[in-house]
C-alpha cells in the first residue's frame, strides 16, 4: 500500500468519524439548547473540519517518509490516479453545491441551510468521493504479488 | 469500439536477466513496485518514457517488451485494387 492509498484510507476513516461526531454534536445541541445558538454550534462543527485538515496534513507528512533513500513513493501512475480522483471529487463537490443551492433558492427552495453547512457538506462529499475514487482505482485491497 | 491491448514481456525478461525482483526493476526505472506489478498484469500501459527506460534496463528494443494487439483491426485505408 503506497502513500496515496494510506492517505485516502486515513481520510475516509477520519471523514466517517467526523460524520458520526457531527451527528452526535447536533443531536446534543438540539436536545440541550434547541436551535437558538445554531451559529455558535456551527462554529463547533467548523472546528471539527479544521482538525480533519490538520490531521490530514500531518498524516501526509508522516507517510511521505521513505523507508529507503532511493525509494520512489510517487510516480506517473499515482499522478494519473490522483488527477482522475481530483476531477471526480471536484465534480461531486460542485454537484452537491448546486443541488443544495437548488434546494434553498426560491421559488422552489423551502429548506433553510446556512452557508457554512452548505460548504461543509459539499466539501465532505467532495473529500469522501476523492478518497473513495483513489482506493477504487488502486483496487480496494493491495493485491501486489511477491516477486 | 475496438478493444486494444498491450501485451508485455516484463515478467519473462526479469527472470531471464538474473531474476531481478520487481522492487529492483522499479528502483532502476524510477517507479513504485506497484506500478511494475500493474504493468506485468496488463492493468497499466506505461508512458513512452517509462517504456523506453524499461527497454534500456533490459537492453532490448521497446517492441521486444511491449506488443500492441488490436483485436478489432480497422480496414486498411488503401484498397488492394488501387
Amino acid at each position: 500500500m503506497n502513500r496515496l492509498q494510506k492517505m485516502a484510507r486515513f481520510n475516509l476513516i477520519a471523514l466517517v468519524l467526523i460524520l458520526i461526531l457531527s451527528a452526535i454534536f447536533i443531536l446534543w445541541v438540539v436536545a440541550n439548547d434547541g436551535t437558538s445558538h445554531i451559529m455558535v454550534n456551527l462554529a463547533g462543527l467548523g472546528d471539527l473540519w479544521l482538525l480533519f485538515i490538520l490531521f490530514s496534513m500531518l498524516s501526509s507528512e508522516v507517510w511521505a517518509k521513505k523507508k529507503r533513500p532511493n525509494e520512489v513513493s510517487f510516480d506517473e501512475r499515482d499522478l494519473l490516479i490522483q488527477t482522475k480522483a481530483l476531477q471526480i471529487g471536484t465534480l461531486a463537490f460542485l454537484g452537491t453545491l448546486l443541488y443544495m443551492r437548488w434546494l434553498i433558492i426560491p421559488p422552489y427552495g423551502s429548506v433553510l441551510i446556512f452557508l457554512p453547512v452548505l460548504l461543509g457538506t459539499s466539501a465532505f462529499i467532495g473529500a469522501f468521493t476523492y478518497s473513495t475514487a483513489i482506493l477504487v482505482q488502486y483496487g480496494w485491497r493491495d493485491k501486489g504479488e511477491k516477486s | 469500439m475496438a478493444k486494444n491491448e498491450i501485451k508485455n514481456q516484463v515478467r519473462r525478461l526479469r527472470f531471464e536477466n538474473g531474476e531481478i525482483t520487481q522492487q529492483q526493476l522499479a528502483d532502476k526505472v524510477g517507479v513504485t513496485r506497484q506500478t511494475i506489478i500493474a504493468i506485468e498484469a496488463g492493468k497499466y500501459a506505461p508512458s513512452l518514457p517509462l517504456a523506453f527506460r524499461i527497454a534500456q534496463t533490459f537492453g532490448v528494443p521497446i517492441e521486444g517488451i511491449f506488443q500492441y494487439q488490436d483485436e478489432d483491426p480497422q480496414p486498411s485505408a488503401t484498397s488492394p485494387d488501387a
